[in-house]
């Protein structure tokens, strides 16, 4: 046995040193290289158009909300792992708030800021870009609950929202941030800090699976020695972990409070810019993806949102997989867009 | 559960992490890439948990409330006596946090032996590493789950605030007392005067500066003029179109209005739960 071992360490840490070394020469690649434009922004954010020439206008629109927390490149990581990519593919025409890296002049925006007014802002440039009036939403983890809100508020301008990876329901039984920060003095923590770092949440969401996100991750490093394209994909992977936005400190508190401490979205109690967000209230046809194995957004907590919503046509989409996976694993790519697409070309 | 696991391979695992730390510490110094998150405290934390009981334990991700103070560099001084009552929160909320990764590395380890004692121990040391690793995580959910365990990490968190406004780090949350609320806005409302004092101060200054200055004796001469004529102009056509509107009303529709407000009074009066409405 202890031959063998030693014999299984030897190669190991040589394959390890040989894959570390290949990733040193690797720089930090690029991501978020899908051609797009700018076609609108404002203070706190920007909105993309993905791809170019006149069909785009005859295809099925669909504007994406990402969350606050991270950059949306996750959906357009590389040319083979890319959801926006894909979803063009399938024939629509994505467009993409992107939300800028708030400064010290930012600590005062809410929540309401953000959902009533920058993202109103989009949907309105998006529906004068498509000289159209109303929007298909598709929001990705938070950005699938401001999608919510927004939908539940400005229900004549949503035409057909998808839902991915969204936390509904915060006190669901599995969900772990949730627990931990319910006790957490926010006023104090947003006084404190101003806008909150990234690190700090960066630190949480890997605090929540320590052996499999600080270990064992690291260590199959040793699987992608040689291999070019893989250590690319976990380098770019990295990146996109590594880089995590400030958050506004008064939006941060807002959405900690009325969202993981009170759960007010699902008791009905949430208000937004004096006005109260009803989930009953959105009527247009929902579809809600989720994934299985989320340890972030557990799928019951995206699950709830059918006992919630006002709308007859409702549909759910379990994907196999984690909350990254469904942006980036080779089947999430195979699986999630064309049927997202289909779905949203159906109701057109 | 084993309390005397097998040493070859466990000699060969603790080995194993040793290299690991080694290997990538040397890259990253190589590289003078952004170092991956923490690994070689990370390892010795949780892999040997005899050896952690030693040393302080390190967890992952938990590196930033693990480190007070912000980009690696502490204050000069915390001597002041609330600092201390801070800092020893924060070292109590840590200790605290770290007895609980203990406990889940020790349980992990347990696992891990029971595990290995039960099946064939693989030849390849990977496989025990990924069994390792499949216990660690089965072992800190069971932990991280319990209320215990969030009330570690809300007062870490809480108490690394604590601390870095003891130490003058960031700003202090507006008060949520009662008496203080209203000392707050007392102040607030005698800043306020003051600077209306300054400002109302600030216009007659400007005003008899002004004042002496050609052009603007124009302007205040001029303003006079169009204000005499715009009322009458405005009075004339609100009651030429208050004229015009009442000739277009039809008799009959005016009758109708009346009448219809007529018919809400009496509406409202029959039922009196409408006003509470």
């Amino acid at each position: 046995m202890t031959n063998t071992s030693d014999k299984s360490i030897q190669m190991l840490a040589a394959r390890l040193a040989r894959s570390l070394a290949q990733l040193a020469q690797l720089g930090v690649p690029e991501i978020g290289t899908s051609p797009h434009e700018t076609v609108f922004s404002g203070p706190g954010f920007r909105l993309l158009r993905y791809g170019s020439g006149p069909e785009r206008a005859q295809s099925c629109p669909v504007l994406i909300v990402y969350a606050l927390v991270n950059r949306p490149w996750v959906l357009d990581l590389e040319p083979q792992r890319s959801i926006i990519a894909r979803l063009m593919d399938a024939g629509l025409d994505v467009f993409l708030v992107e939300w800028t890296d708030p400064d010290r002049d930012d600590q005062n925006t809410t929540l309401a800021d953000y959902i009533c007014d920058m993202l109103d802002q989009c949907v309105d440039a998006a529906c004068t870009v498509r000289h159209e009036t109303t929007v298909n939403l598709l929001g990705v983890c938070q950005g699938g609950t401001f999608s919510l809100c927004y939908s539940a508020l400005f229900t004549h301008k949503v035409r057909n929202l998808i839902t991915m990876v969204t936390p509904v329901d915060f006190h669901t039984e599995d969900n772990l941030l949730s627990r931990w920060v319910r006790g957490v003095d926010v006023e104090r923590m947003v006084s404190c800090y101003g806008n909150v770092p990234g690190a700090f949440l960066n630190a949480l969401f890997v605090a929540l699976q320590p052996f499999r996100l600080g270990g064992k991750k690291a260590l199959d490093l040793a699987d992608l020695a040689d291999d070019h394209d893989r250590l690319q994909t976990f380098a770019r992977m990295e990146h996109w972990i590594a880089d995590s936005p400030d958050q506004a400190g008064r939006a941060f508190a807002d959405f900690l409070t009325m969202l993981f401490q009170r759960n007010s979205l699902v008791k009905g109690q949430m208000v937004l810019g004096g006005r109260a967000v009803r989930l009953d209230d959105i009527r247009c046809p929902i579809l809600n993806v989720y994934a299985l194995a989320d340890h972030l957004v557990p799928a019951t907590a995206s699950r709830a949102l059918a006992q919630h919503a006002g709308c007859t046509d409702y549909t759910e989409l379990a994907f196999d997989g984690g909350h990254i996976g469904i942006y980036v694993s080779r089947h999430a790519q195979q699986q999630i867009p064309p049927k997202v697409a289909a779905w949203l070309q159906a109701r057109q | 559960m084993n309390s005397t696991p097998p040493t070859d391979w466990t000699q060969a695992l603790a080995q194993l992490q040793s290299q690991f730390a080694a290997a990538l510490s040397h890259a990253e110094r190589a590289s003078g890439a952004r170092p991956l998150p923490d690994l070689g405290d990370w390892l010795q934390a949780f892999s040997s948990p005899t050896r952690a009981t030693a040393r302080t334990a390190q967890a992952p991700g938990l590196a930033f409330m693990a480190n007070p103070w912000p980009g690696g560099v502490s204050p000069n001084t915390v001597d002041t006596d609330r600092g201390g009552v801070a800092a020893t929160r924060y070292q109590e909320a840590l200790a605290a946090l770290q007895q609980a990764w203990l406990k889940i590395g020790i349980e992990a380890w347990n696992r891990l032996c029971d595990a290995q004692t039960i099946n064939e121990i693989p030849d390849d040391l990977r496989v025990s590493y990924d069994r390792w690793i499949y216990y660690g995580e089965q072992a800190f959910a069971e932990q991280a789950r319990s209320d215990h365990y969030a009330g570690l990490v809300s007062e870490l968190i809480n108490a690394q605030v604590a601390l870095h406004l003891a130490c003058g780090i960031g700003n202090e949350p507006p008060p949520d007392d009662p008496q203080q609320l209203r000392q707050a806005l007392a102040e607030a409302h005698s800043r306020e005067a003051n600077l209306r004092a300054d400002l109302e101060a600030l216009r007659e200054s400007h005003g008899r500066d002004s004042a002496s200055s050609p052009a603007a004796t124009k302007k205040t001469r001029a303003r006079p003029k169009p204000s005499k004529k715009k009322p009458a102009k405005k009075k004339v056509t609100k009651q030429t179109a208050r004229a015009r509107a009442q000739k277009t009303v039809p008799a009959e529709t005016q009758g109708v209005r009346k009448k219809v407000i007529k018919k809400k009074a009496q509406d409202a009066k029959a039922t009196p739960g409408s006003r509470q409405r």
